[in-house]
């Protein structure tokens, strides 16, 4: 043996060999101890089990002192601005949340851009909420589909506790949207569709009856357009509204989509008159040119940038966005067709419904009752434009301003649902996604097709939606 | 991952294309019906197939040449060195990164009949007595989106050509210059050539993108004035989600699937004719 240096460099090359020896025989020991197929099944059930093991732990945490609450969700539609409507809606879920603490919302607002294909595909693929707004008649559409939790144990409720909101509730609340005798959604709001004219230019072409008839309204346009540099009337095409436009105007002239029959004609002595009107409307240059382009914000810009006298809208929407225009705008009062027995128009109601695939539809109807008895301040903050079917709410200062007021007086009593003169059928929302009315009709005499080529197209394409 | 996102829905559509599935009525109800959708899709002239195919082709054709055409002009000016060079490359892609939803919403603004600049230019420099109806007219519309879908498309040809040209060696072009050639010569005899393979990849690809587009055309016209804009992808669309009619819809996006695929055949052919 050396001496004491050779024992400690033979004691540190041991060292240094052990450690080596560590290493690999770690490493030899990673190589052999995984197949190569582990780390990925690894990552996959990590995935797939992360989200229940997160739940099992926060349960376990919360059940150690009180049960945690039922979490349901909502899916919402803005019915006023993008910076107020909001937080109306988060001051009615505060209101919830303290009347009903076992049970927790979780509100997700919603685009109105393809909201059709949003709750459809939503169903379709049982990934649907637990309740939501059914803008149309989506409800009926969905019970048909057998995916409608019915409402009908809430209406029982507020029968046999005689609740003041039923007496409230406008006429037909509890029966517009019934599938089969059951209560498929209640509708809480409407949307009529009117048109706001320029008062001081009225004034000042001394214009002063409000149109009855169609020769009145053209008229009046013809005014407008020989004496001011104004667009006499700017109308929506793009979207939904063309279809919107149409069915206004086909009201006001007895006809529907379908017959009262339930059937497709739309060879009548009616809609072609109503096709004369719009092709009136364009020749003359009583609408602009590029109508057919114009979204609802395009009209609607172009009358409160002081450049249109009139436009076809939701009256007084978004008025916020231009308040000198407020004083200077008035609502006509809905006029009726040369054939038309009545002035009538269009309005649009929106409901709220649960869902079937629901995990929770005690808590789901329970939220609904509230909505339904308490959502007042859905209207009078957020700059909500619609209006409500609760008589009571229309004692509220917010109703008397000028917008509303002029509207309840010359629209509201006028307007009726998308489906007249039918009650309702499920392919409304349909018909009205795919914009069939503004695009054969509108867009078919802004482009120049002859009356006979866009009846043929419209009765193709409706038979077509409508064949179950 | 790859099964579960691509080869799973691609095999659920192929399936349910041989059904009668209509998203509106219940599921219990769907049948098998055989090759009826494609049959229907194929024979039913105003259906609006063929019409939407035609459309299509001719969009996605013109969109890939007037893309290249752009593409390649904007990468041999950016392949010289010049002051803010970097800034410039930059700047140019903006058309490609911002959102479909952003473009479409300012191209409307801009193109609008009553106040957008575009008219109101042309009316002030006189070269127009009324204003153009870029959106609102058929022909017009149709031309507006193929332009629209160029300015979109023209980044990716210009990063890909300008990447081609980087690879170039310069010593080519030097000798070229002794032995007298001139730009344009140099461009035909050296620069294409040698930009082939990048072109024809880039143009297949950008061709088979564009023939499935479906926001660049929804979001400016939604497929109107009257479906003359229309593209297979907004007819399956309407078919799927307004009709109902998923099966027939899918029957349509197989037929869409086997004409790209040929596409990609073709282009494989032409790689392996080049290579050999």
């Amino acid at each position: 043996m050396k001496g004491g240096d050779g024992k400690e460099s033979m004691n540190k090359e041991f060292c240094e060999t052990r450690k080596r020896h560590k290493l690999e025989g770690g490493m030899e020991m990673r190589k052999g101890m995984f197949p190569s197929w582990f780390v990925p099944l690894l990552a996959v059930l990590s995935l797939v089990l992360l989200p229940a093991v997160d739940v099992g732990a926060a349960g376990q945490k919360e059940g150690a002192t009180t049960a945690a609450p039922v979490e349901i969700t909502f899916w919402n539609f803005n019915y006023g601005d993008a910076a107020g409507y909001p937080k109306a809606f988060q001051k009615f879920l505060d209101g919830f949340s303290k009347a009903n603490p076992d049970i927790k919302v979780n509100a997700q607002m919603q685009a109105w851009s393809n909201w059709l294909q949003t709750l459809l595909t939503a169903v379709s693929s049982k990934a649907a909420p637990d309740t939501s707004i059914s803008p149309s008649t989506s409800c009926i559409m969905f019970a048909n589909m057998g995916e409608v939790l019915f409402l009908d144990s809430i209406a029982d409720e507020w029968k046999s506790s005689n609740s003041p909101v039923l007496s409230d509730l406008m006429p037909d609340v509890l029966t517009a949207y019934n599938y089969k005798g059951n209560i498929a959604g209640f509708p809480w709001l409407v949307g009529p569709r009117g048109i706001m004219y320029r008062t001081d230019i009225f004034e000042q072409l001394g214009i002063t009856q409000m149109p009855k008839t169609w020769d009145d309204f053209l008229n009046i346009s013809r005014t407008i357009r020989d004496k001011t540099d104004l667009v006499p009337f700017a109308i929506p095409c793009q979207n939904q509204d063309g279809s919107h436009v149409a069915l206004h105007f086909m009201f006001s002239n007895d006809v529907g989509v379908l017959t009262k029959d339930s059937t497709v004609n739309f060879d009548t002595k009616n809609f072609r008159e109503f096709l004369t009107f719009l092709d009136t409307l364009y020749k003359e240059g009583l609408i602009p040119k590029g109508t057919i382009s114009y979204t609802f914000d395009d009209a609607l810009k172009l009358y409160y940038s002081g450049k249109a006298a009139m436009v076809f809208t939701q009256p007084f929407a978004q008025i916020a966005t231009a308040p000198e225009m407020e004083k200077v705008s008035g609502v006509l009062r809905t006029f009726v067709g040369p054939s038309g027995t009545s002035p009538k128009g269009l309005k649009w109601d929106d409901a709220i419904m649960a869902y079937k695939q629901s995990k929770y539809p005690e808590q789901a109807k329970r939220f609904l009752k509230y909505y339904m008895e308490n959502n007042l301040v859905l209207f009078t903050e957020g700059n909500n434009f619609f209006y409500p079917l609760r008589k009571s709410y229309f004692e509220d200062p917010h109703f008397k301003t000028k917008g509303f007021r002029l509207t309840i007086e010359n629209v509201i009593p006028y307007a009726v649902g998308a489906s007249w003169p039918v009650p309702y059928y499920e392919e409304v929302g349909a018909i009205d996604g795919e914009r069939i009315l503004g695009k054969y009709a509108l867009e078919g005499i802004i482009e120049g097709k002859s009356q006979d080529e866009i009846i043929a197209n419209l009765n193709k394409n409706i038979k077509d939606m409508l064949k179950r | 991952m790859f099964c579960a996102f691509s080869i799973y829905p691609l095999f659920m559509g192929i399936g349910i294309s041989f059904t009668d599935f209509d998203i509106l009525r219940p599921l219990a109800r769907r049948s098998f019906v055989g090759f009826g959708n494609y049959v229907r899709a194929l024979t039913q002239i105003d259906d609006g197939f063929y019409a939407s195919l035609l459309f299509t082709s001719i969009y996605s054709l013109s969109v890939c040449i007037l893309s290249y055409l752009l593409g390649l002009g904007l990468a041999l000016a950016l392949n010289k060195d010049f002051r803010f060079r970097a800034v410039f490359r930059g700047l140019f892609l903006l058309p490609w990164v911002i959102p479909p939803t952003v473009y479409a919403t300012n191209w409307r603004w801009i193109l609008n009949d009553r106040f957008g600049i575009v008219n109101q230019f042309l009316l002030n420099i006189g070269l127009t007595k009324e204003p153009i109806l870029f959106l609102a007219e058929s022909s017009a519309a149709r031309l507006t989106v193929i332009l629209g879908g160029t300015w979109r498309g023209y980044p990716f040809m210009m990063l890909v050509i300008l990447a081609g040209l980087q690879s170039i060696p310069d010593e080519i072009y030097e000798a070229a210059r002794i032995d007298g050639a001139n730009r344009f010569q140099s461009f035909v005899r050296i620069t294409f050539p040698l930009l082939l393979n990048v072109s024809i990849m880039s143009t297949i690809l950008q061709f088979i993108w564009t023939f499935n587009n479906f926001e660049n055309i929804y979001l400016l016209t939604s497929g109107g004035p009257i479906n003359s804009t229309t593209v297979l992808s907004i007819l399956i669309y309407n078919t799927a989600f307004f009709r109902g009619r998923f099966g027939y819809a899918a029957a349509i996006a197989v037929v869409d699937l086997i004409l790209l695929s040929a596409v990609s055949v073709l282009y494989l052919r032409l790689q392996r004719q080049r290579e050999g």
